[in-house]
């Protein structure tokens, strides 16, 4: 058995795992980054329109802007889910991080002025997103990753982290198998950080890359002692690029955009008197979802859709600040958008929920470990992230992550029985694999991912009912009762889709079953839990976290409610002159 | 929208296992129906889930951002996800990047050669200007604009990948390497100078070894400049050489 040994371990390239591991590196620490895909090439990449930090760069439109307005709009976005505590800290630690970021070099639009340039987004009160065209991601993860080629940080890519080994209360690594040899390998940390993004390929229609499938959310949950937070808790964004689901960034409507039926009507207004197309993502879903329900979708080959118009912009706007979106329009569904309409659907977007951690990212339930980013419910969006504060929380969540686990990895040494320990998870992990290697194939990982996915999207999506939901938890137990039966007719240990997805499967199907029993349990509508049998939010009873603990003897979770943190703003109406969306027929 | 050609398209893929001493390089072929918004990615993918689980291949994004996906479709270096079947003929064959280590079928490694490329042109800001929290630096748009343009490089190897002088030079930077350079050197935040790249980029690994056949233009999924790039640092070069200045 090869043991490798750093002072951290961060489980995931992007741009939570990548902060953070600059900042272990930076208070003295060895680092190492896993990553299932080559650096540079991880999910944040996707993320388009921007990052919120209230810097007040554009004059009138940034009036007045700083971390309390940006702390309200917040909360509330987030329909009071999120601990305000938290929310705190993120927003007035804001200006300073991103600056930081291009103090790095990403290239951020600028104003005249030549400071960074902000433009306006979903449920924000002003022009608060700074942005690189709409490519923001991509050019913070590059600006980030140059950090870490500069100080040389170890990353191993073409990796999967198949659990975490625990002495007694404290996790003291990982178990990694290298996908391309196929060898088992264990890396000792004293702490381990979990950035390993979010979970959306648990939903069949999804803007999220490949490799979202909720692998760190899995890991934490299979020891037993680790709470996932608020999994029903999904966001489906409004702009989904039909019928590829790609994302169209909120930015399009930021700058000037609007959605409209299929007579033309610009409808946001029916639903959002006051912030009409720029209301929050879950007023935004649901009002589009109604349009369609009342037969004023657009009629297409894979469904009915509404229109995103964006010809009023002009070509050099649309070059300049929404040249991706162009593209992807014209090379996924052969359109112009400087002259068509683009149809557009609710997709599924981003999990809020995760593993859940105390204010400096410490994972409740054992001890050194650390989660950051969208795999994690810190909580910082409650239940409705708005548009760029994922790209805050990656930042904010890496940086604080990184600096308590460094802190921890300098204070601690080994343990008596951690050789043991990892020996002992080394041998039941290889078994797990020889087990499924030598088993012949009854059901396979992917068709049962397959019917998963399609029925999260169908039955657990934007409109929930008591029924549907209870029906999907049924179905999911038996989902989850076969892939008991999972076997492999491919015997290779590396360089194999097959045995990679089947490592994954059992952990996806209990997180789908999370989600709906987690959903089916929470009877008020809040942010994008929206129940058409409960449609009102309902504080006396619901302003509550939901956690859920991993039960030895059944599938179905333990759910267990706690108080969100609130400091400075009680709950109240959010602002959006929101009108609820009429009943179903 | 709808594409009602119904075609049967022949898949004809690339196998072989450079790790298994049993393995032969070989093709096999799939016929699947085509569809509309079928693409190489959305085949690869389909082959195989329902047809033959051994196939392995990249993908993560699939929306033409992170560059994980790049394969060769009938002889052209394209990504995976954004090369549509609408756009091919019946017959549609799919190797691996041939340029870069070979992992098995039609994937292959590139991090090993971008992290090389990074760290050859120190790919990070040179600055002696400490950190300020309270302001960011100020820099003009026209000056960011083009540092964006060249950022916007997604490390898919394509550019490589259509280069025959990085086929025949392993030290070659090509492209990719040479948008990078270009990419500080524009930016007004990093305070190198030319000479400060001279080792790298004055040689026959660097600017001097391209022979202007513009593969990288022509596949480029990301339509960046490369040529012009490549055009205003030669040209800064020359000027350096020639004139001292």
């Amino acid at each position: 058995m090869r043991i490798l040994k750093y002072d951290v371990v961060v489980i995931g390239a992007g741009l939570a795992g990548e902060r953070a591991a600059v900042e272990a590196h930076r208070n003295g620490c060895s680092v190492a980054i896993l990553s299932l895909v080559q650096p540079r090439q991880s999910h944040s990449n996707a993320a388009q329109g921007g990052v919120q930090c209230s810097l007040d760069n554009m004059g009138e439109h940034s009036a007045g802007d700083d971390w309390k307005l940006h702390f309200d709009d917040t909360i509330r976005g987030s329909d009071w889910g999120a601990d305000q505590d938290v929310v705190e800290r993120v927003t007035t630690a804001a200006p300073r991080l991103i600056r930081e970021l291009e103090y790095w070099g990403c290239p951020f639009n600028r104003t005249e002025e030549g400071k960074i340039a902000q433009r306006n987004f979903g449920g924000t009160s002003v022009w608060r997103a700074a942005f690189a065209a709409d490519f923001t991601g991509h050019a913070l993860l590059y600006a980030i990753d140059q950090e870490v080629m500069r100080y040389e940080i170890n990353i191993y890519w073409r990796v999967q982290v198949i659990s975490l080994i625990l002495n007694g209360a404290k996790v003291i690594g990982c178990i990694v198998l290298d996908l391309r040899s196929g060898d088992l390998v264990a890396f000792q940390a004293k702490s381990t950080i979990i950035a390993s993004g979010g979970a959306g390929k648990l939903f069949s229609e999804s803007s999220n890359a490949i490799n979202c499938r909720g692998d760190g959310h899995s890991l934490a949950y299979n020891t037993g002692c680790i709470p996932l937070g608020n999994m029903e808790a999904i966001q489906f964004h409004p702009t989904g690029m039909y019928p590829v689901w790609i994302l169209l960034t909120e930015g399009c409507r930021g700058d000037g955009g609007v959605l409209r039926n299929a007579q033309h009507h610009e409808f946001m207004w029916d639903y959002a008197a006051k912030m009409g197309n720029l209301a929050s993502r879950d007023v935004v879903s649901r009002a589009i979802m109604s349009e369609i329900r009342a037969g004023r979708g657009v009629e297409g080959p894979f469904g009915p859709h509404v229109w995103l118009d964006l010809t009023h912009l002009g070509a050099e706007k649309i070059m300049t600040r929404l040249r991706d979106v162009h593209d992807i329009a014209r090379d996924f569904a052969g359109l112009d958008v400087i002259t068509e309409l683009a149809p557009v659907k609710p997709v599924q977007h981003y999990t809020m929920g995760g593993i859940r951690t105390d204010i400096d990212c410490r994972v409740r339930g054992v001890e050194g470990l650390y989660a950051c980013g969208e795999c994690a419910c810190w909580d910082m969006h409650g239940f409705n992230r708005l548009g760029g504060n994922s790209l805050l929380e990656t930042i904010a969540a890496g940086f604080y992550s990184g600096t308590a686990a460094s802190t921890e990895a300098n204070g601690r040494s080994a343990s008596d029985g951690d050789q043991k320990a990892i020996q002992d998870e080394y041998n039941i992990q290889k078994e797990r694999i020889d087990t499924l290697i030598a088993t012949e194939a009854k059901e396979t990982s992917f068709a049962l991912h397959d019917e998963m996915a399609l029925l999260m999207t169908e039955q657990v999506g934007i409109f929930r009912t008591g029924e549907l939901l209870k029906d999907a938890v049924n179905k999911l137990l038996d989902i989850r009762e076969r892939s008991n039966n999972l076997g492999l007719s491919c015997k290779s240990r590396g360089r194999t889709l097959e045995l990679e997805m089947a490592l994954r499967i059992h952990g996806m199907i209990d997180l789908a079953l999370i989600i709906s029993e987690g959903a089916l349990a929470r009877k008020e509508s809040r942010g994008a839990h929206y129940r058409e049998d409960f449609p009102n939010r309902d504080d006396e009873h619901w302003l509550k976290r939901t956690l859920a603990h991993k039960r030895d003897d059944e599938y179905l979770p333990r759910l267990e409610y706690e108080d969100v943190v609130i400091t400075h703003l009680p709950p109240g109406d959010r602002g959006y002159g929101e009108k609820p969306p009429p009943a179903a027929k | 929208m709808a594409n009602n050609n119904k075609r049967t398209l022949t898949f004809k893929l690339f196998r072989h296992d450079p790790d298994d001493p049993d393995s032969v390089p070989h093709y096999d072929t799939f016929k699947l129906d085509d569809r509309p918004f079928f693409s190489i990615y959305l085949a690869m993918e389909e082959i195989q889930q329902k047809h033959d689980p051994s196939l392995y291949y990249d993908i993560c994004c699939r929306s033409n951002v992170c560059g994980s996906c790049a394969v060769n479709v009938n002889g052209q270096p394209c990504l995976a996800c954004k090369s549509q079947t609408k756009d091919l003929p019946d017959t549609i064959t799919i190797e691996p990047l041939r340029y870069f280590d070979h992992i098995k079928d039609v994937a292959v490694d590139k991090g090993r050669w971008f992290r090389d490329m990074v760290r050859r042109l120190e790919g990070w800001i040179h600055t002696s200007k400490p950190f300020n929290e309270k302001l960011e630096n100020l820099q003009k748009a026209d000056d960011q604009l083009p540092v964006y343009e060249a950022e916007r490089c997604i490390e898919c190897g394509i550019c490589i990948e259509a280069c025959a002088v990085a086929h025949l030079n392993p030290n070659y930077l090509g492209s990719a390497g040479m948008n990078r350079a270009y990419r500080f050197l524009i930016d007004s935040r990093d305070e190198r100078s030319l000479d400060e790249f001279a080792e790298q980029l004055f040689t026959g690994d660097g600017v001097f070894g391209c022979e202007a056949m513009l593969g990288c233009r022509n596949f480029c999924p990301k339509e960046i400049p490369l040529p012009y790039h490549f055009g205003i640092l030669r040209r800064r070069i020359l000027k350096r050489v020639l004139t001292g200045k």
